[in-house]
């Protein structure tokens, strides 16, 4: 088995619904238990014990935290949803496991947390043990490191993606170099956490759009990469792509980037080139190669839509965007929504713009890698700012991978309209208020960016 | 073999330092790399990783200090330390390749290399490394962006845009993907590594350079051209090839043709697919015609007839009837090579060279001579066919025949019909015979069907069965002519005493018949 903690999950997964549905003795729930003993025998020859950790969104096997990638996700979802409302800290599985005390812990994982620790008992389970968060803190574990690095990582990629547009614009000589191992840096700061960067891309800058916007696109994109299971060659020709999509904006007229109002049909058909001139600019900064072949046809492909219009005119009309390029357009459009431009000083909602994806799909965007894009960035994607319904506003800080629609957000304006820093909920777990509905922050004088830059990684 | 820490940090040091000095195949170099690599696989059987943690100067494995070196020129943790490596980590499956490539990497001198960079381009599956970004702080310092503020009322803004989006919140959305998308997703990315990147980036680059006169995608089409050209993709050759000459008016070929390319072409030509050598057969014809001298030199490595014809069909068409870059081969030993420069002289068409191949009339190949009568074939020139009648080989002689049928020269008439009438004629050869009949009524005038009919009735004392022959060729001559003259005749002949001319008389009556039917 090449993923031996997704495979244990996704079996577990399966026993534990099985159990859920049929009798113990039932023949489904007999075969699926065998399978999971095959896999365990397996397992403790390898490992020597089974060790399940949550923390915050994550579950950890043996101490190798577990991705959420296509395959798989319902039962890692699952677990950080059901580990969470039961408040486990950690299980370990030794080998002298019996089949009954499988049976009996899997049909116990349905129950609410108080008749979970009723029920659960050392005698009863002697070779499952488990430990709880005692406190609404939970404490990190030692193992993982310290996130500060990703704010680290962002910024000096946008400080390196901004000099090299700028450099390209001012045709002076580009740093590849640095750029390089951007690619690689944002790579392995989402393979550690893959909803930190994330949030950081709610961060959007009116000033610095063109900079700002094709580092988000970068990241976002990785992100799909990553949740689609890409190997790190594709992910780096894919952040590579993401990172360039718009680079042949610097072939464009500064002053027409950065023409307030509405473009004319003409400044529009100009604009619309930049697809053209990406081509270019990739050719003559990255030389040829395989990651600059993926990153120039993304270039080209960004605004071709999924049902086969879009620009610039295909001299085959059977030619169809690529993976990369679908997946940059839905990163693409979605970032450009919710960003103040020129020529779109009020931005859309994130929780807006998303459901524009959603409307577009097999029209503009392709509607599977939308619906992966969704399970990313949820509903009320972080940065959102929404009205609760007991009066409260808060700020989406991070998504909750089991709830779409209940992200984790800090309270910023209270019920009595008064600012607040805080507190954080869980909008997942049982008894927190319910989103009204997604309001713009500027209506309560906020400014969502100052919560997640402050919040991520080390206050929560 | 139990390995302790202490002892895998050492063959680390070791097999670096060594890495350093010595060439990867200096067996100063194998010694520590192995000590070190059996070592790690040992240790990896039961530990599963080998990590290592990188400080400044030193190397540490669980806060024990396993290196340390603070002459910053020749620490190797501050090599590392300095490009922000701050953890190695081996895993357990770990290949010899791996381990190799990464302590090169690690121990080369080049100070501008970015090990860091340098390590992740090298894509390792079992090794894996902790990197940060060590930028001072007030460096990354960024001030938040402020909201744009408008005096709006953005509960309205908000309604305003649902409206214009018929945008419902209220709408169930299911983001969960059903397993035939899940198994469509699948396999496009696994097909993602199958796929050609040139079959996408070509048309892309010749879409892009109809609309940007880019001097960079110009160069860019010549290397991958080139690439195309060195890994057989003739397909993709000729799309970069034709469109920039379609469009831009610039041929490629011209900018890259050299001896080796065309050199390499030699054993392609009897193994490509039928498909992957008519575009090679394409591409050719966007060499120069100071490229013939090269492609005639891999004439004779190539086995396939049809394939070498074709290719100098199509070198006949770029020599645009020049046929000097052709004419000193006339000089060659090669027989496959003079025989088929011959053969090319011929299909050129320049009048020019017929000079220079009568000179070789007499070469005493008959590879040769045949070669020559295709080539005046190819020029019209069957009265220098004609002196091929008397040559000494059978096969030039049919050759020549066959080709006057084919030219048609009725000068030859005469000449013919009397060697037929010789008595000598019934020694030769049945093809030579027939090729005869066949150049004669080819030839023919109006006396040939009267000199047939003579043929076949003649009557002959001796040697009845040797002419028997004769009367076939000449009842099937009669046959192919088939007028009503012709057909009288083979009739009249039904009713003759001879029973061989009656037999033969009627075989060509029903070769009539069947043809008529």
């Amino acid at each position: 088995m090449d993923n031996p903690g997704k495979n244990f999950l996704i079996n577990f997964y399966a026993l534990i619904k099985a159990t859920f549905v049929y009798d113990l003795n039932n023949d489904v729930v007999v075969n699926l238990l065998n399978r999971f003993l095959n896999q365990l025998r397996n397992l403790f020859q390898t490992f020597g014990q089974i060790e399940i950790i949550r923390y915050r969104d994550y579950i950890f096997f043996n101490k190798m935290r577990m991705r959420f990638e296509i395959e798989g996700y319902a039962a890692l979802q699952f677990f950080e949803e059901n580990l969470k409302k039961l408040g486990i800290k950690s299980i370990i599985i030794t080998p002298d496991i019996k089949t009954q005390e499988i049976l009996n812990f899997a049909s116990l994982l349905k129950l609410n947390r108080e008749t979970f620790i009723k029920n659960y008992n050392k005698e009863n389970f002697p070779s499952i043990q488990i430990e709880f968060y005692t406190t609404e803190e939970e404490v990190m574990p030692e193992f993982l490191k310290d996130g500060e690095h990703i704010k680290k990582t962002y910024f000096k990629a946008l400080k390196v993606t901004k000099n090299l547009l700028q450099n390209l614009w001012h045709r002076q000589p580009v740093d590849t170099k640095s750029f390089r191992r951007v690619v690689y840096t944002l790579i392995d700061s989402l393979s550690q956490d893959e909803f930190g960067l994330t949030a950081l891309t709610a961060i959007k800058n009116f000033d610095e759009y063109t900079y700002n916007h094709s580092l988000n696109v970068g990241v976002l994109s990785l992100a799909m990469g990553q949740r689609l299971d890409l190997d790190r060659k594709n992910l780096v020709k894919l952040g590579t792509a993401g990172l360039l999509h718009d680079i042949g904006k610097v072939a464009i007229p500064k002053e027409l980037i950065e023409k307030p109002g509405s473009p004319t049909k003409e400044e529009w058909e100009v604009l619309k080139k930049h697809s053209i001139y990406g081509v270019a600019e990739i050719i003559k900064t990255r030389g040829l190669d395989e990651i600059s072949f993926a990153s120039l046809l993304s270039a080209y492909q960004h605004h071709w839509n999924y049902d086969g219009t879009g620009y610039p005119e295909k001299s085959d009309p059977r030619m169809q965007p690529n993976l990369f390029a679908r997946i940059i357009r839905i990163c693409d459009a979605y970032d450009a929504m919710t960003t103040s431009r020129p020529y779109q000083i009020l931005p859309y909602l994130p929780a807006v713009a998303i459901r524009i994806l959603i409307k577009h799909t097999k029209t503009y965007f392709d509607p599977i890698l939308t619906k992966v894009f969704i399970q990313i960035l949820g509903l009320f994607p972080v940065g959102s700012c929404v009205e609760l319904d007991n009066g409260e506003v808060g700020v989406v800080l991070r998504q909750n991978p089991a709830h779409i629609d209940r992200p984790i957000i800090k309270i910023v304006i209270k019920r009595n309209g008064e600012k607040t820093n805080g507190p954080i909920l869980d909008l997942g777990l049982k008894g927190e208020p319910n989103i009204l509905r997604a309001v713009y922050p500027q209506k309560y004088d906020i400014n969502p960016a100052e919560h997640i830059i402050t919040l991520y990684p080390s206050q929560r | 073999m139990l390995v302790s820490i202490q002892e895998l940090g050492i063959d680390f040091i070791k097999a670096v330092k060594s890495a350093q000095i010595y060439q990867s195949n200096h067996p100063t170099f194998k010694n520590f790399f192995n000590q070190f690599y059996l070592n790690l696989k040992e240790y990896l059987k039961t530990n599963f990783e080998f990590t290592l943690q990188i400080d400044r100067y030193a190397i540490r494995y669980e806060n024990r200090t396993i290196y340390e070196e603070t002459e910053k020129d020749i620490s190797i943790a501050f090599r590392l330390f300095k490009d922000g490596i701050r953890e190695i980590k081996f895993s357990e499956g770990i290949t010899e390749d791996e381990l190799e490539i990464f302590l090169q990497v690690v121990s080369r001198s080049d100070r501008e290399q970015d090990i860091a960079l340098s390590l992740w381009e090298c894509d390792f599956s079992h090794i894996s490394f902790y990197v940060v970004e060590e930028e001072e702080e007030e460096k990354l310092a960024y001030s938040l962006p402020e909201l744009p503020k408008l005096k709006i009322d953005y509960d309205e803004a908000v309604r305003g845009v649902l409206a214009k989006e018929k945008i419902d919140f209220a709408d169930k959305i299911s983001i969960e993907l059903t397993p035939e998308e899940l198994r469509s997703l699948e396999t496009e990315i696994s097909e993602i590594e199958n796929q050609t990147a040139f079959n996408f980036v070509v048309p892309t680059l010749i879409d892009v350079i109809k609309n940007v006169k880019s001097k960079d995608i110009l160069d860019s089409l010549g290397e991958i051209l080139e690439i195309c050209i060195n890994n057989n993709d003739f397909y993709n050759a000729n799309l970069i090839v034709n469109h920039l000459w379609n469009y831009m008016d610039i041929n490629l070929i011209a900018s890259i043709e050299n001896e080796g390319m065309i050199m390499n072409f030699a054993p392609l030509i009897d193994t490509l697919d039928e498909q992957s050598f008519q575009d090679f057969i394409a591409l050719v014809g966007f060499f120069s015609k100071k490229s013939i001298p090269y492609f005639i030199r891999i004439f004779k490595s190539i086995n396939n007839e049809t394939r070498l014809r074709m290719l100098m069909e199509r070198l006949a068409y770029i020599s645009q009837q020049d046929p000097e870059p052709v004419l000193e081969f006339l000089k060659v030993n090669d027989l496959k090579t003079l025989t088929n420069v011959i053969i090319l002289l011929g299909l050129i068409k320049n009048p020019d060279a017929i000079v220079h191949l009568k000179n070789l009339i007499f070469h005493p190949s008959p590879l040769v001579r045949k070669a020559l009568i295709e080539a005046f074939t190819e020029f019209n020139e069957a009265g220098a066919i004609v002196n091929f009648l008397d040559d000494k080989d059978m096969g030039v002689r049919i050759k020549a025949l066959q080709a006057i049928s084919k030219l048609k020269y009725p000068q030859i008439y005469q000449r013919l019909i009397k060697t037929i009438k010789q008595r000598s004629f019934l020694d030769l050869n049945y093809n030579e015979q027939k090729a005869y009949f066949d150049c004669l009524v080819a030839n023919g005038n109006k006396r040939l069907t009267r000199d047939l009919e003579k043929l076949l009735f003649k009557w002959v004392l001796f040697g009845r069965q040797r002419y028997l022959l004769k009367r076939q060729l000449s009842a099937q001559a009669l046959a192919r002519i088939g007028d009503a003259r012709a057909i009288e005749i083979l009739k009249k002949g039904l009713k003759k005493r001879n029973e061989d001319i009656r037999a033969v008389c009627e075989t060509a009556l029903k070769f009539i018949d069947k043809g008529n039917g």
